[in-house]
């Protein structure tokens, strides 16, 4: 037996195989998986991870780590934007590259020269680049601006050469030119060769006169600059762009030029192997995506993958130093059971011989036993999900039951019932009767030179969805009533709040008769576009959509509507020109919670003193609201008030408890904070405030979950307002299904407002999340 | 007076004042910045003030004593430290209902099982342990967010008072009662360290596994414990920050890898392993708190350049670090 040779075949091109099962796969499990929209989409949002993950397989080769490839991506993309709006298309490119560059010779710099190791350099840049982002865009979004590129984009957005209904774009015609290149430098030319001989064996390679430190580092400042590459190619697809766009990159790169061969010792692996490995994984959690697997499998999945095609490089690593220096013919003869018979006289050789095929074959069957639980794990339970393997989380008897119970109490009273009769958790009606109107201003123009404290500065923000006329060419309603409708949801994200969001939705869709399928883009505006093509090419009535980047989801409205699908927009902000292509807006009324809770916080203040507010994320819809819904009514209310802090703390308890404690120090007569949310901050102040010795603040929050309301209880936190997230979830399905029976639907649909205090607090409880 | 030659015959002269520095370590820096912080802040040093930085650094000092080990043993650093966190916050608060002790056993029992994986996979395996715990990281997130049905929960149950408690009492009116329990987990851990046959293997493999291997220390258990250790003491961390939130949810660990690495290195644990001591990396801890507090503590300055700052310094650290040693020539 010549081991050996076999796993050397398998193992190298372990990635076409890999590929072509998940192929197969695709075509069997699927009916439409090679509709082209599928595929284009994946080739699309990958096409900037494959040039960024050229750079790192190079980087791999040598035998070095680059961690700061996801922020290298970003930074790469902001500056793209940023120069092409301001300096024209060629400039901004070759800036962006010299960019990636010059962050790229840093690490590569400290790695080479001054031995620093890999890993550790890496992570630091990636974290140093990852603040940088933030602090340069100010957490703005960045837009390419569509005048001057429009007719670019187009062309590249393009089929290939002009054939028509091919699934490659010209952009990623040009993406593949680039790793055919790139491996065509790695296998035929010199200094290709060289890079696998630095990683094979670097003592070796120095002797032979390769300057490796040379060699390391110009493998880095490639990395740095194929990564930003990477991000100008995004932004050429995308057109717009947050700070934290390449966050999730960085695991996909890795996962998939490992998968894809290239070992982490260094001195093996192919770029268009990682090439084909990344369009792999995209597939195939895509696959698992029209299977209907849930997000957190595919989470799972990214591990999973990943940790099984190290283990497997492990084993190799293993089996490899085991058989060395052995030799075949000699291992031949001791597994012919006639041989074997004839030297009985030596039987320790004999037991050798079985030990070390026993070894083999234990890690053989280890690592097949791991694979093979994993994969059947993920098939049951994404198979299971009706029957959900719920957690009864053990309740006091001061709570109600369970969510599920509720629920099934809800479909049990289901179609018969009258809609308006469900209630949340905490026994508030889900459903508002009316919907409150608004009063709009007359729109506001040259706004930009007002002060800060003047609301009309914030006009746009606050009334800009009101003044739009929906374009008269949207789908009509069939009017054929609700039952049996198919509705898809983009959430935005996995967040608690959303998750209660999800079940208010389910319960007035099963008061309709409403077939419900939820996503969830995790925060990230590609798999939000990847999720919008896949809900095209299937059978959906209406789509509601949380847009995770207000700019980017222009471009996937648009496409909804070519498609002719109904669109209803919840919960987050979408520019007016997106929101023309949708049916009307569902959710929480910002700025006018954030005015009303003024008026609270004013009452409280008595009209005077110094506060300070705690910011909500950047690039979040209520960013704004939360603080200039504040601070511009406050100034109308009480000019004498002073606002004398404001502070974004990513709503995290620690940099909430440091800010304010500094707060407190550098303002002695600071009276009151306000804060934009009520979970963690909430505890951070406090603790901030006992650690002082300061009590009496007046205090009061946005939002009501269980932390804010046990705070208000306590009589730590003042007021805070009602957002009920349930109806946040349930408001849009019965707006659908109103729509579905022809019924007249109002544009803009505010979630119901309250104020909590200390008096009615009781009424809140169980928190909804 | 004997006349001994090899009294006189050392081989390098250190200056009395080197050799102070070599002591102090990390302390040294800090001696320096106190003035530099008393200065930006007139009430550095009162009681106040130190409750203050004690409260921050309370949860990130467990993680740290555990962290170290791993450090230690030239492992490098375990990147699935903030969803352990999150795991064990999980578990204690879906266990207690059933009483504080529930709790803690419950993260306890948490944290050997997710160290235990990975000591296996690290230890016996051999994988890299930055791409190996980079992955368990994900699939604990995937596997509680299935578990949990994406929800945050909160304490409750008859026990709910001493839970808080964990996090919200004062000893003394500023000392929290898990700083205590880190006095008595460092000195259990410290001597763990420095003077047991086992601190002394770990130093070893450290330096080099190869000869540990030869040595005849059994190298995967060795790193199994280690890595369960660790483990254990980030499950305690992610108790106690499940009791300082009164929540257990998603964004516990955010960052608290890196945070425990910069600490740890900044604090002399050299990254290759077998070099420092426990309390460098304590010291290294208190460097930060110090840092992140004084820049809070002026105007204008918001959380970003706090964590730009410890990544300079981080970068800088462990650079002069390598080139030290090259200097010194070991590599």
């Amino acid at each position: 037996m010549r081991p050996t040779i076999k796993q050397n075949k398998i193992g190298d091109y372990r990635i076409y195989f890999l590929g072509m099962i998940i192929l197969i796969l695709s075509f069997v499990l699927t009916d439409n998986f090679f509709g082209s929209s599928n595929i284009k989409s994946i080739f699309d949002t990958q096409a900037c991870l494959i040039i960024a993950a050229l750079g790192f397989t190079l980087v791999m080769i040598t035998g070095e780590l680059d961690l700061s490839v996801g922020s290298v991506l970003t930074f790469g993309m902001i500056t793209f934007t940023y120069h092409a709006n301001h300096y024209g298309l060629f400039i901004a490119l070759i800036l962006t590259c010299f960019c990636g560059a010059l962050i790229g010779s840093i690490n590569g710099f400290l790695v080479a020269k001054l031995k620093v190791d890999s890993f550790i350099t890496t992570l630091a840049s990636m974290i140093i680049v990852e603040k940088l982002n933030m602090i340069i865009t100010n957490a703005e979004t960045y837009t390419l601006s569509n005048e001057k590129y429009e007719t670019t984009m187009e062309t590249l957005s393009a089929p290939l050469l002009g054939w028509q209904g091919f699934f490659l774009s010209n952009l990623v015609g040009l993406v593949i030119v680039l790793v055919l290149l790139t491996t065509f430098f790695l296998n035929a030319t010199r200094p290709g060769r060289n890079l696998y001989l630095i990683g094979a064996n670097e003592k070796t390679a120095w002797y032979s006169g390769i300057s490796s430190d040379f060699y390391k580092m110009s493998a880095f400042t490639l990395s740095g600059m194929m990564a930003a590459l990477g991000g100008a190619v995004y932004v050429l697809t995308n057109s717009s762009v947050n700070f934290d766009e390449g966050s999730g990159s960085l695991m996909t790169i890795i996962a998939a030029v490992i998968v894809g061969g290239t070992s982490m010792q260094g001195g093996k692996g192919s770029v268009f192997q990682s090439f084909i490995a990344i369009f792999s994984l995209a597939a195939l959690i895509k696959l698992l995506n029209l299977l209907e697997v849930k997000p957190e499998m595919i989470t799972i999945t990214n591990g999973v993958v990943l940790g099984s095609v190290i283990l497997y490089d492990a084993y190799l690593t293993f089996y490899k130093k085991r058989i060395k220096g052995q030799r075949h013919e000699l291992l031949e003869e001791l597994n012919d059971p006639q041989h074997i018979e004839n030297i009985l006289r030596e039987p320790e050789e004999l037991e050798e011989g079985k030990d070390m095929q026993k070894n083999n074959s234990l890690m053989i069957v280890c690592v097949t036993a791991i694979a093979c639980t994993a994969i059947v794990a993920m098939m049951v339970l994404s198979i299971n999900k009706d029957k959900q393997i719920t957690i009864n989380i053990p309740t006091h008897a001061a709570y109600a039951p369970a969510p599920t119970q509720v629920a099934e109490q809800a479909t049990v009273a289901a179609a018969s019932t009258d809609p308006y009769a469900l209630t949340s958790i905490d026994g508030q009606p889900l459903l508002p009767r009316t919907i409150l109107a608004k009063d709009v201003p007359s729109p506001f123009n040259n706004y930009k030179t007002l002060p800060e404290t003047d609301p009309n500065r914030w006009y746009d923000y606050e009334y800009g969805m009101h003044n739009i006329t929906p374009r008269n060419d949207l789908p009509k309603s069939p009017s054929d009533g609700p039952q049996g409708k198919k509705i898809a949801i983009l959430k935005i994200m996995d967040h608690p709040y959303f998750t209660a969001g999800e079940i208010g939705a389910k319960k007035a869709a099963d008061a309709y008769g409403i077939e419900l399928k939820i996503f969830s883009a995790q925060g990230k505006h590609s798999l939000q576009a990847q999720q919008v093509a896949q809900v095209i090419t299937e059978k959906i009535d209406l789509v509601i959509i949380q847009p995770v980047n207000a700019e980017s989801s222009v471009k996937l409205l648009k496409s909804l509507h070519k498609a002719k699908i109904p669109v209803i927009v919840a919960n987050q902000r979408t520019t007016p020109e997106g929101l023309k292509y949708a049916l009307c807006w569902s959710g929480p009324d910002d700025w006018g919670n954030a005015r009303k809770l003024s008026h609270i916080f004013v009452n409280e203040m008595g009209n005077k003193g110094e506060y300070a507010i705690i910011r909500h994320n950047e690039g979040n819809t209520c960013f704004e609201s939360r603080t200039w819904g504040f601070v511009t009514e406050i100034a109308k209310l009480s000019p004498n008030m002073k606002c004398v802090a404001k502070e974004a703390t990513k709503l995290d308890a620690e940099k909430t408890r440091l800010a304010v404690a500094g707060w407190l120090k550098q303002y002695p007569n600071l009276k009151g904070i306000i804060s934009s949310d009520d979970g963690d901050t909430i505890t951070g102040i406090k603790q901030a405030c006992e650690a002082a010795g300061k009590t009496g603040l007046i205090i009061v929050a946005s939002g009501h979950s269980k932390v804010g309301m046990d705070n208000i209880t306590s009589g730590f936190v003042n007021a805070i307002n009602f957002q009920s997230a349930e109806t946040d979830g349930a408001l849009p399905v019965k707006l659908a299904a109103d729509w579905f029976s022809g019924k007249k639907i109002e544009f803009i649909n505010y979630l119901p407002k309250a104020i909590i205090k200390k008096n009615n607090v009781k009424n809140f409880y169980p928190a909804q999340w | 007076m004997t006349d001994n030659h090899l009294e006189d015959k050392r081989a390098i002269e250190i200056p009395r004042w080197k050799g102070l520095l070599h002591f102090l370590g990390i302390y040294a820096v800090i001696i320096v910045l106190t003035p530099i912080a008393l200065i930006v802040d007139n009430d550095f040093l009162t009681f106040k003030n130190i409750n203050n930085m004690l409260t921050g650094m309370q949860h990130l000092l467990i993680v740290v004593l555990g962290a170290s080990f791993i450090t230690y043993s030239g492992k490098m650093a375990d990147l699935s430290i903030p969803f352990t966190m999150v795991a064990a916050a999980f578990a204690s608060v879906f266990f207690l209902p059933y009483g504080l002790l529930a709790a803690v056993v419950a993260a306890i029992i948490t944290g050997i099982i997710v160290g235990g994986i990975n000591g296996l996979a690290i230890g016996h395996l051999n994988l890299n342990p930055i791409i190996w715990t980079f992955s368990m990281n994900y699939v604990l997130e995937g596997v509680l967010r299935l578990l949990f049905e994406g929800r945050q929960i909160y304490p409750q149950g008859p026990s709910l008072e001493n839970f808080n408690a964990i996090a919200n009492y004062r000893v003394f009116g500023f000392i929290p009662p898990v700083i205590l329990l880190a006095i008595v987990l460092g000195c259990g851990l410290h001597y763990l360290m420095k003077h047991s046959r086992f601190g002394k293997d770990i130093k070893l493999t450290g330096s080099s596994e190869e000869v540990a291997k030869a040595s005849g220390v059994n190298v995967p258990l060795l790193i199994l414990k280690v890595f369960v250790i660790s483990s254990l003491c980030t499950a305690l961390a992610g108790l106690s920050s499940a009791s300082s939130l009164a929540t257990a949810n998603y964004s516990l660990g955010n960052a608290k890898d890196f945070d425990a690495v910069t600490a740890i290195v900044l604090g002399g644990i050299a990254l290759q392993g077998g070099k420092g001591f426990l309390s460098g990396a304590i010291g290294g801890l208190v460097l930060i708190t110090m840092i992140q507090t004084m820049m809070s503590a002026i105007p204008g300055v918001n959380n970003y350049w706090q964590a730009i700052v410890k990544g300079v310094l981080f970068i800088t650290v462990v650079a002069a670090n390598a080139h030290f040693s090259r200097k010194a020539g070991k590599v």
